[in-house]
């Protein structure tokens, strides 16, 4: 069996060399600075460096716990490959020139692309946690957890992590005190007052953000929702301070008109430190699942996140007490990132959100899904929902049987029939995959190919299963495809060793 | 692995995933397949997106 070299380089407690890589987006970097916090705490004294492509440095900027931040051209440096392949492939080499030179003893990858398992793997380390590109000539995948997170999609319902978690279950970090790690630093403090001086907000003033944009049309709340929101607050005295980037400044600027005197408009005039500077000093933020959410929560700004096509349960505002709205729909989460009706967004009313910000409670005429964030005392956060009635996003039983698998414990129901349900159907997977290693074991005995092929149409038989089968057939895929494919007749072998280790696992956690 | 100057990058790439499965791959045969994956590589703005 492989050795799992990240874990014994993590549990000694040493100082350590640390590259962390999650290049993108904005949110998704906010998303990884709890693993730096507790990558840092565990190791006191070691060296973070994050890698993220430029433009996304915002969201981990001022860290405490990150040494440095390496930012990846990868725009320019793919406009140099496709232009020139020869001189582009060597400005990709002086790109990563510097993190090249040096020695990291861990590289924890959290990116799902390949390109950054093959970066991970052109570099000097002593180990990799995360997808890599061996040798071989595949990409491969040794450790739990990132088979966990890339299994996710396969089954949605079968997970309630949050990514944040998950990823601190990949760094190592068991526990975490709970919430981002984002630092406004005191002249981006000043820079904000200063502002708010000039458009009359006063530090007494209730002032809440608005976020109106948000990376796909889907995840969009309408802009006449707003107005109404926000000529609701008014009334309230509140101030409304607009946000958003360049390409939402439109949108922004009608909003805040039509909310009247009371709200001023930001967006496409601040960088996104400055408008989470700004928000710093405000009350409240209601935004759709953006990178502000994310910064607002990590700031303590109480988060009023409205969720359409994705998922809070997955990536919600990480932190205690905020307030996530989800429509409803029949297919959420979809995952859309553009979408005919937005049925799920326009389910959200207005109304709802303004109840819950003046009594801090979801109001009993609700329409929609409202849950409010909590954070578990190892840091893990659960989407907590404020009715019986409203949509789970997961089902309790296939959780349970999944985190057994991972020998990550939840506790739920242990007679539910969901449970029961599960179960059975990881009976039936135990089964075909029983059935897959005695086709390699005849392989391995008499080399016909016969076996192999009785193998490959078993595995395809594997698709047929929903749920918590279709999770762990695809952590099995993943260690499949993991194998190096190098040696046919070795490569049969640890694909045999993948399937017993796999088959061991979930018949342990089913019993 | 030399590149041609007048090579694209699939070429070079696809060079380099012909010898999958028969050798173990060098570093500047990872250089290649890593520039053809980040030639692949968009990003939400670039699709009109924020």
């Amino acid at each position: 069996m492989r050795k799992d070299t990240h874990k014994i380089a993590m549990d000694q407690g040493i100082t350590l060399q640390i590259l962390v890589m999650l290049p993108n987006n904005l949110g998704d970097v906010i998303m990884a600075t709890p693993v730096i916090e507790g990558v840092a705490k565990k190791h006191p004294g070691s060296e973070i460096t994050y890698f993220c492509e430029s433009g996304f440095e915002a969201g981990m900027m001022n860290n405490p716990f990150c040494k440095e931040i390496y930012s990846f051209p990868r725009k320019s440096v793919r406009n140099a490959i496709l232009e020139n392949f020869a001189n582009g492939k060597n400005i990709f080499k002086r790109a990563i020139a510097d993190i090249s030179a040096r020695q990291w003893d861990v590289i924890i990858n959290l990116s799902q692309h390949p390109y950054m398992a093959m970066v991970a793997s052109l570099l000097k380390s002593k180990s990799i946690v995360g997808q890599k590109f061996l040798f071989e000539g595949n990409l491969g995948v040794f450790d739990e957890w990132t088979r966990y997170l890339f299994a996710i999609p396969f089954s949605r319902h079968c997970n309630n992590l949050h990514a944040v978690d998950v990823y601190r279950r990949i760094a190592g970090v068991k526990t975490h005190r709970g919430g981002y790690s984002v630092a406004i630093a005191k002249s981006e403090k000043d820079w904000a007052r200063n502002m708010f001086d000039e458009i009359g907000f006063a530090s007494h003033d209730k002032i809440m953000v608005f976020q109106p944009g948000a990376a796909f049309p889907s995840k969009r709340w309408p802009y006449e929702y707003f107005v109404a929101l926000g000529t609701m607050l008014a009334r309230d005295d509140w101030k409304i301070l607009v946000c958003g980037a360049a390409i939402e400044m439109d949108i922004a600027e009608k909003i805040s008109a039509q909310i009247g005197s009371r709200s001023y408009c930001v967006a496409g005039k601040t960088t996104f430190r400055q408008s989470m500077a700004l928000a710093s000093l405000c009350n409240g933020c209601v935004t759709g699942d953006t990178a502000q959410m994310h910064a607002c929560a990590g700031m303590d700004v109480p988060t009023y996140a409205l969720f359409g096509p994705t998922n809070p349960v997955e990536t919600g505002p990480y932190g205690n007490g905020n307030f996530v709205f989800s429509g409803r729909c029949g297919s959420m989460p979809c995952f859309k990132t553009e979408c005919g009706s937005t049925e799920c967004m326009k389910s959200i009313l207005p109304e709802d959100v303004y109840a819950c910000i003046k009594a801090n409670a979801c109001a009993l005429s609700c329409s929609c899904n409202v849950y409010k964030t909590s954070l578990s005392p190892n840091g893990d956060y659960s989407c907590v929902p404020q009715r019986a009635s409203m949509h789970r996003y997961f089902h309790e039983g296939a959780v349970c049987v999944i985190r057994n698998i991972f020998d990550d414990r939840w506790n739920c129901v242990p007679d539910s029939t969901d449970f029961a349900h599960n179960v059975a159907e990881m009976g039936k997977w135990l089964e075909i995959v029983s059935d897959m290693c005695n086709a390699l074991i005849k392989f391995d005995k008499t080399k016909d190919p016969k076996f192999v092929t009785m193998f490959e149409v078993m595995k395809n038989s594997l698709a047929g299963l929903t749920s918590v089968g279709a999770f762990c057939t695809a952590v099995l895929n993943l260690r499949l495809n993991s194998v190096p494919m190098l040696t046919p007749l070795e490569a049969v072998r640890l694909s045999l060793e993948e399937c017993w280790s796999m088959h061991k696992l979930v018949g342990k956690a089913i019993v | 692995m030399n590149t041609n100057d007048n090579e694209t990058v699939n070429e070079a790439s696809f060079k380099v995933r012909e010898k999958i499965g028969e050798a173990l791959l060098s570093y500047e045969d990872v250089v290649v397949l890593t520039c053809a994956e980040i030639a692949k590589t968009f990003s939400r703005d670039e699709k009109g997106y924020a």
